[in-house]
C-alpha cells in the first residue's frame, strides 16, 4: 500500500515537472457525420426565393466569418456539399446546437435557421467545389518524406501533437491547405478546448522560464489566471503554477508546425491535393 | 429524568431542522440588520451587495474549504443568486425551477417544476433564471414563459400564477423579481425579439396587476415617440431584462433598459430612441416615470443599460448625496443623482473605442460613424459585444467606499444587419450567446476586477484574470472581494488592496453573482459553477 503511494506519488512528480506523453487529442472539430438526407416534408423544401435571399443575408453576417462569404471555409468547415453528408435537419441541428468549435445559435427563430440552411443547401450549386489540381497520390509521399507523421496521425499511424488529419479534406479546402501550409501561425484553428476564450486563436506558441532557469516552449495547452499548461513538440505536458514563473511570453502568429513554403510548387500541388483527399470512409 | 433525556434530545432535533420564518417588508427594509440572511437579489434594496458578516478575513482566508455541494438535476446554465432566509436555502435551476436547500448542509427540502412549453425557444438569450424574491411567507417566481409565480416558502405549493407577458410577442424572463411593501416587481427580456419593454407591479396577495409602464412608445403620443423616426418606436425594444433597485425614501424604483430594434442597425429609427439604453426612476406606488437618464442614445451596438444600479450615499463637493451608480455595458462607470437624475460623474472602467468622453451632462461625444457604426465587413469597435460588463452584478462596500466591478476589456467587429425588423425575429445577426459581431484581432479578451472610488470612478486597484470570466462581485464586512476567473478558480481579494488571498477551482465556468450568509455561527460564501452550488466555509 506504502509502495503503491510512492509510486503514485513518483508519476506525479514525474508528470508535474518532467512532463508526459498523452494520447492524441482531435484538436479540430468533429468531421461531419454521415446523415440521411432528410426526405418529403423538410421545412427547406418549402422555402421560396425571398427565404433563400434572407437566408444569403444571415449566412454573411453570422456565418461567413469563420465559413468565408462563399461558404468554401476559413476557419470553419467547407460546407459545399454538406446537405448530403448531414441532410437538412442535421445542419439545422448544427446551427441550433452548435458543434466542436461552433457555438449553438440561440436567437434566431426556427424559421430563421431554416432559412440559413437553405442557403447552405444552394452552395454546392452556387459555386463549384474548389478541385485540387496536385497527384494525392505523388502528395502522400511529400507528405511522408516532410515528415508531417511526426506531429499529425492519419488513419491511426503518426503523431499526436497536431490535429489528426483523417477527415480534414471535408473541413479545410485547397485555397486554405496553400495559405497555412506557407505560414501555420497566420490563420490558425481556434481554440476548442478552452470555450470560455470565445473562438480565439488555438495553437499559442507560449515561452516560459521557471525561476530556476527551467526553459520550456511550447503550445499552451491550457491557461487560468493561476496555472498554464504547455505541451512541447515532443509532446511533454508541462504544468506551472504561475508562481514558480519568471517569465511567460506568448508569442500569436508562431506555432510549432513548420512552414512548408519551401517546398516546390509542385510538391505543394501534391500535398494539398493528397489533404484535400482525406475524407475519411465515405 | 429519562423522559426529560429524550424531550432534550427531540427538542435539539427540531430546532436543527431549518425553520421557516416569515418575511415581513419590515426585515426586507432593514436586511443590512441581518447579515446572516440574504433576503433580496442584490443583498439587499440599494443592490449592493454587501454582507455585512466579519467571519471569514484576509487573515484567515486561506483556509476556505468547501463545506457542501449541490448536484443540480438538470441541465443548462446556473446563473442563479440565491436567497437565504433564516437556515433555508431557495435557489433556481434552469429554466425556471426552485429548489429550497437546508443551508447549512445543501440537503434539498423541496423542489418545484413549473410548466413550460418544452418547445419554447427564447430568441437572444439563454433559458436560465437568476433568482427569486420573497415577501411574507411567499416566494416569487418569474419564469422563462412570462409567468409570475407565487410558491409558498414552506412547501413550494403555488399560491398565485399571474401571466406578466405573452411570449409569442418574444418576451422571456429569467431575472429574480424585486419584492417591496406589498408588491411584486418584474421586468422582461426579449429585446432581440422586438420585444416592448416594461415593468409590471403585482399585488404580492392575490397577484393582480397593479400597474405596468412601458419603456418605449406604443403610440405616436406617448412620451419619447417623437425620437424615434417615421413610427419606428413600433419596433419594441427597452426591454428591462435584469433586477433594478428601490429606494424607500423616496419611494422610487431604479431599472435599466435594453436596447433599441433592430440592434445593429440604426438607419431606420433615427433618434435618440427613448427610453432604451436608460435608467428609469417609477414611483412605486404608481408605475410613473419620475425622471430618466440615457446613457447610450441611439445605441447600435447591444450595448443594454440593464447593469444592475447600485444605490449609495456620499458628500459630494462637502454635500451628503444620495446616489446611484452603475457600470453601464458601453464601459463608462456613472454617478447620478438618485432624487434627480442629475448627471454627476461618468468615466471608461474598461476599454472602449467608441466616444471621445461625456459631455457636461453625461451624453456621449461619439466618434465618427464610419469608425464605429457596424457594417457588412464589420468594425472594429471597443467593448465586445457582450459588454464591459453584462448581467453580472458589481458590488459596494459602505465600508471601504469602493465599487467593486468585474470589468470586460475586448473588442468585436460589428456586423450591421438589416434596416427592415420583423417581429419575433433576432435581425439575422446574432449569433451564440451574442450577436451581429465577431470576435476581435486575436488578442483575448480579458477580464478584471477593478475596484473604484464609488464617486469619482477613479480606479484604486484591479486584479487581471486570464479569460472572458462572467461572475458577479460581492464584498464582506470581513474585508474581502469574491468572484472567479474564466476557467472557474472561484477567489477572494482583499478588499483594500487587490491582494489575492486564495482560490479554488471548481471545475466548470462560474456563471452567477457569489452571496454569503451565516447558519448557527458559521459563515459561509456561495457560489454555482457547471451545474453545482458550491459553499464555502472556515474548517
Amino acid at each position: 500500500m506504502i509502495l503503491a503511494r510512492m509510486l503514485c506519488a513518483a508519476s506525479l512528480f514525474y508528470v508535474l515537472l518532467l512532463g508526459f506523453a498523452r494520447d492524441p487529442l482531435p484538436a479540430f472539430p468533429q468531421g461531419p457525420q454521415n446523415g440521411a438526407k432528410e426526405g418529403q416534408g423538410s421545412p427547406a423544401d418549402k422555402l421560396t426565393p425571398a427565404d433563400i435571399a434572407q437566408g444569403k443575408q444571415i449566412f454573411a453576417a453570422q456565418c461567413a466569418g469563420c465559413h468565408g462569404f462563399d461558404g468554401s471555409g476559413q476557419l470553419g468547415p467547407n460546407l459545399h456539399g454538406v446537405e448530403a453528408r448531414r441532410g437538412d435537419a442535421g445542419i439545422f441541428s448544427v446551427i441550433r446546437n452548435g458543434t466542436g468549435a461552433m457555438p449553438p445559435v440561440m436567437s434566431l427563430n426556427d424559421q430563421r435557421v431554416w432559412q440559413v440552411v437553405g442557403f447552405v443547401r444552394t452552395l454546392g450549386e452556387s459555386a463549384p467545389v474548389e478541385v485540387a489540381k496536385g497527384d494525392p497520390t505523388k502528395g502522400k509521399t511529400v507528405y511522408e518524406a516532410n515528415g508531417c507523421a511526426t506531429c499529425h496521425a492519419i488513419n491511426g499511424q503518426g503523431g499526436g501533437v497536431g490535429p489528426q488529419l483523417n477527415t480534414i479534406g471535408r473541413s479545410r479546402s485547397p485555397k486554405y491547405f496553400y495559405s497555412f501550409l506557407r505560414d501555420p501561425g497566420k490563420n490558425p484553428p481556434p481554440d476548442t478546448s478552452l470555450p470560455e476564450r470565445g473562438g480565439s486563436a488555438g495553437y499559442l506558441l507560449v515561452h516560459v522560464v521557471t525561476k530556476d532557469g527551467q526553459d520550456v516552449t511550447g503550445i499552451r495547452v491550457n491557461e487560468d489566471t493561476y496555472t498554464i499548461v504547455l505541451r512541447d513538440v515532443g509532446g511533454h505536458f508541462y504544468s506551472f503554477d504561475k508562481t514558480e514563473l519568471k517569465t511567460i511570453e506568448r508569442e500569436p502568429g508562431k506555432t510549432v508546425m513548420p512552414s512548408y513554403g519551401n517546398l516546390s510548387a509542385t510538391d505543394m500541388d501534391n500535398l494539398v491535393a493528397y489533404l484535400s483527399s482525406l475524407k475519411g470512409a465515405q | 429524568m429519562r423522559a426529560a433525556k429524550y424531550l432534550v434530545m427531540v427538542m435539539a432535533l427540531c430546532w436543527a431542522l431549518p425553520s421557516f420564518a416569515q418575511v415581513p417588508y419590515e426585515r426586507l427594509l432593514n436586511s443590512d440588520a441581518e447579515p446572516q440572511n440574504w433576503l433580496m437579489y442584490g443583498g439587499n434594496y440599494g443592490s449592493q451587495r454587501f454582507s455585512g458578516l466579519k467571519q471569514i478575513t484576509p487573515q484567515n482566508a486561506a483556509n476556505l474549504r468547501v463545506a457542501w455541494v449541490y448536484q443540480m438535476r438538470g441541465g443548462g446554465v446556473m446563473e442563479s443568486s440565491p436567497l437565504i432566509v433564516d437556515g433555508i436555502m431557495y435557489v433556481t435551476e434552469p429554466p425556471s425551477n426552485v429548489t429550497a436547500l437546508d443551508a447549512r448542509t445543501g440537503k434539498p427540502l423541496w423542489h418545484y417544476v413549473p410548466q413550460v412549453p418544452r418547445d419554447f425557444v427564447p430568441v437572444g438569450l439563454f433559458p436560465t433564471n437568476r433568482g427569486v424574491a420573497i415577501l411574507g411567507d411567499k416566494l416569487y417566481l418569474a419564469t422563462i414563459d412570462d409567468h409570475l409565480i407565487a410558491l409558498d416558502a414552506k412547501s413550494g405549493v403555488v399560491r398565485w400564477n399571474s401571466l406578466v407577458a405573452d411570449k409569442a410577442d418574444g418576451y422571456a424572463i429569467t431575472q429574480a423579481p424585486l419584492a417591496i411593501n406589498g408588491k411584486i416587481v418584474v421586468g422582461v427580456g426579449g429585446g432581440e425579439a422586438g420585444a416592448h419593454g416594461f415593468l409590471s407591479c403585482f399585488d404580492a396577495n392575490t397577484g393582480k396587476l397593479l400597474w405596468q409602464t412601458y419603456t418605449v412608445p406604443r403610440s405616436a403620443s406617448d412620451p419619447g415617440a417623437d425620437t424615434w423616426a417615421d413610427g419606428s418606436w413600433s419596433n419594441g425594444g427597452g426591454t428591462t431584462w435584469n433586477t433594478g433597485s428601490y429606494d424607500p425614501e423616496l419611494n422610487l424604483i431604479y431599472w435599466g433598459t435594453g436596447n433599441p430594434v433592430p440592434d445593429w442597425n440604426g438607419e431606420g429609427r433615427m433618434g435618440d430612441n427613448l427610453f432604451t439604453c436608460s435608467l428609469i426612476a417609477l414611483d412605486a406606488d404608481t408605475g410613473k416615470m419620475k425622471w430618466y437618464f440615457q446613457f447610450s442614445p441611439h445605441e447600435t451596438h447591444d450595448w443594454d443599460s440593464s447593469e444592475p444600479p447600485i444605490l449609495f450615499n456620499a458628500s459630494i463637493d462637502g454635500k451628503p448625496r444620495k446616489l446611484v451608480a452603475l457600470a453601464n455595458r458601453n464601459a463608462f462607470y456613472y454617478v447620478l443623482d438618485r432624487t434627480t437624475g442629475q448627471f454627476l460623474t461618468g468615466v471608461p472602467f474598461a476599454k472602449q473605442t467608441w466616444a471621445k468622453g461625456l459631455d457636461a451632462k453625461g451624453r456621449p461625444i461619439k466618434r465618427p460613424a464610419a469608425e464605429i457604426e457596424p457594417s457588412v465587413q464589420g468594425t472594429l469597435v471597443y467593448p465586445t459585444l457582450t459588454g464591459a460588463i453584462n448581467w453580472t452584478s458589481p458590488c459596494y462596500s459602505p465600508i471601504t467606499g469602493l465599487f467593486y466591478v468585474n470589468a470586460r476589456d475586448g473588442g468585436a467587429y460589428y456586423i450591421k444587419g438589416e434596416r427592415k425588423f420583423e417581429k419575433g425575429n433576432s435581425n439575422g445577426v446574432v449569433g451564440g450567446g451574442g450577436g451581429g459581431s465577431r470576435p476581435g484581432p486575436a488578442d483575448e479578451t480579458t477580464t478584471s476586477i477593478r475596484a473604484l472610488n464609488a464617486t469619482t470612478g477613479e480606479k484604486k486597484w484591479e486584479y487581471k484574470m486570464v479569460g472572458d470570466s462572467w461572475t458577479g462581485t460581492l464584498v464582506t464586512a470581513g474585508g474581502l472581494v469574491f468572484s472567479a476567473d474564466a476557467a472557474g478558480n472561484f477567489f477572494a481579494l482583499n478588499a483594500d488592496t487587490g491582494e489575492p488571498l486564495w482560490h479554488l477551482l471548481l471545475g466548470s465556468s462560474v456563471r452567477s453573482n457569489p452571496v454569503s450568509y451565516s447558519v448557527d455561527g458559521k459563515q459561509y460564501v456561495v457560489d454555482s459553477a457547471g451545474n453545482s452550488v458550491f459553499a464555502f466555509a472556515l474548517p
